[in-house]
């Protein structure tokens, strides 16, 4: 798989560099972060991040999880026509590069842009730039929102933005259609097919929310449609942001959200965010449908978080990140093997600190 | 030092905004360029929401070296974002292929050279560096 996808980014890369036409203008950039984290009692796991599986535990250090690198080149082709290649490498898959990003934008007007490619599936606020650390306050956006098995999607997408009339309320709406395959167990993927969405995000000086609507197909299992809003902030030193989302896979729906509220201090940014994910529980004890399950990778989990942490920008490209966060989910488990339900409590408690740096 | 600052003080309140605006910055264009330019074009310019001038013709903005003064002070007083929050924004733009980075100058010199041979530019520089070659349209 990153063999292949390694090649992919060689020759894309390697196409865009040595081509003369292209050689004038073009942009390389990157991020990085350095991680490292722990948890803090005996026996508990803490998962950092649903498609490399990482996750810290409490009898290591552990830097992999969360370290990652990341290149980009853009290329401006013509005034309209621009090509964009991004290849991130994880420590969680031993460095192996997976490219992120391969489109090839076409602006038709002043407001509306084509991408054509790979995209990174721009399902909530943070999900197409959810590697770039430096882009936001924590660590990692709040994982009982942003457990999503997808980051990736082969297909098209339409980009708009204008402001309405002559206000400056900003309307920015995406809208895509693709496909793609994510790893699912040992040996095998999932095919998720059909997978459309749009996403309109209102921006007035210090307000921005974001609505979507995403439909897909997966697999042989049937189809799911995720619904959110965002509601974001930032009035004078105050930073808010908040998301809630519903899934709805297989009659089943799952209900999640944050919160979250900082404040900065000269170049300190202290932050408290509490998040929950909620599987509707009145009818999954007797109905709970493995094939749903598989399909959707969904343990019937209630989850509650608490982080509180500090971003200190002690550089103008480099952040330094310091958080706790505690954890309590209530895990459905042996259903699959039984069909009796039996809700398992488990708390776990993590530290972790991140440098994340842009160039 | 009390009996430095009390004089002082005296001093900038009798000169007034001549005092405060010692260091007069200012946003130029080239010469030929006659679109209307307001404070808001300049900000949207430089958050990449504006890709033309009034007139219709391409706009591309001009950046100063990073952590300069300058670019400092015109990220917080024009476009409203300090450093980081600047940073973060572009951050995401050019991260998510939606922009690319904008054109950066070296020196005030080198902003006027970019201004002065190419009426797409717009820049910013001290005001006591301005010729003839450059039009300004904005003071900060």
């Amino acid at each position: 798989m990153s063999i292949k996808k390694y090649l992919t980014a060689t020759t894309l890369g390697a196409v865009l560099i040595s081509s003369p036409a292209f050689a004038a203008d073009i942009k390389l950039s990157g991020f990085l972060s350095a991680g490292v984290g722990k948890t803090l009692d005996d026996d508990t796991t803490f998962s950092v991040d649903p498609i490399t599986g990482a996750t810290y535990n409490n009898d290591d250090i552990l830097f992999a999880p969360e370290s990652m690198v990341a290149l980009q080149a853009q290329s401006t082709i013509t005034d309209q026509m621009r090509a964009t290649v991004q290849v991130v490498a994880k420590g969680a898959n031993d460095y192996n590069a997976n490219v992120e990003l391969a489109f090839l934008s076409y602006e038709l007007t002043d407001n509306l842009t084509v991408n054509a490619g790979r995209f990174r599936l721009p399902l909530y606020f943070y999900s197409d730039y959810l590697d770039v650390g430096y882009a936001y306050h924590w660590i990692r956006p709040p994982g009982d929102v942003y457990s999503i098995p997808q980051s990736a999607i082969d297909g098209v997408n339409l980009r708009h933005s204008s402001y309405l009339g002559n206000s400056d309320v900003e309307i920015e709406t995406i809208a895509w259609y693709g496909a793609s395959d994510i790893p699912f167990g040992e040996d095998t993927t999932l095919e998720v097919r059909d997978d459309w969405g749009i996403a309109p995000t209102l921006t007035w000086d210090w307000l921005k929310v974001r609505l979507l609507h995403n439909s897909l197909q997966v697999g042989d299992f049937g189809s799911a449609t995720y619904q959110a809003l965002a509601f974001m902030a930032d009035y004078n030193d105050f930073i808010w942001r908040s998301e809630i989302s519903v899934l709805d896979s297989g009659g089943s729906e799952t209900l999640s959200w944050y919160g979250s509220l900082g404040y900065q201090v000269g170049n300190f940014t202290p932050h408290i965010t509490l998040s929950n994910s909620n599987p509707d529980e009145s009818d999954d004890f007797n109905t709970f449908d493995p094939a749903t399950f598989q399909a959707t990778g969904l343990l019937d989990t209630e989850a509650n978080s608490t982080t509180v942490g500090v971003r200190w920008d002690f550089h103008p490209s480099s952040a330094l990140k310091l958080e706790y966060t505690t954890r309590t989910d209530e895990s459905i488990s042996t259903v699959k093997a039984t069909n009796v339900a039996t809700t398992v409590e488990n708390d776990v408690s993590v530290i972790s600190v991140s440098l994340d740096i842009i160039f | 030092m009390k009996k430095f600052l009390l004089p002082s003080l005296a001093l900038c309140f009798f000169l007034g905004s001549s005092i405060a605006s010692y260091a007069e910055q200012v946003v130029i264009v080239h010469p030929s360029n006659t679109s209307g330019i307001s404070a808001t074009d300049i900000q949207r310019l430089y958050l990449a929401k504006l890709k033309k001038f009034s007139n219709g013709s391409a706009a591309d903005a001009v950046n100063q070296e990073e952590g300069s003064a300058i670019r400092i002070n015109f990220d917080s007083t024009v476009v409203g974002k300090n450093e980081a929050q600047m940073k973060s924004y572009w951050a995401k733009l050019v991260f998510t292929g939606k922009e690319v980075p904008l054109k950066q100058a070296g020196s005030d010199q080198e902003v006027i050279d970019l201004v002065s041979s190419n009426p797409s530019n717009i820049g910013y520089i001290d005001a006591s560096n301005v010729t003839d070659a450059v039009k300004v349209v904005h003071t900060f």
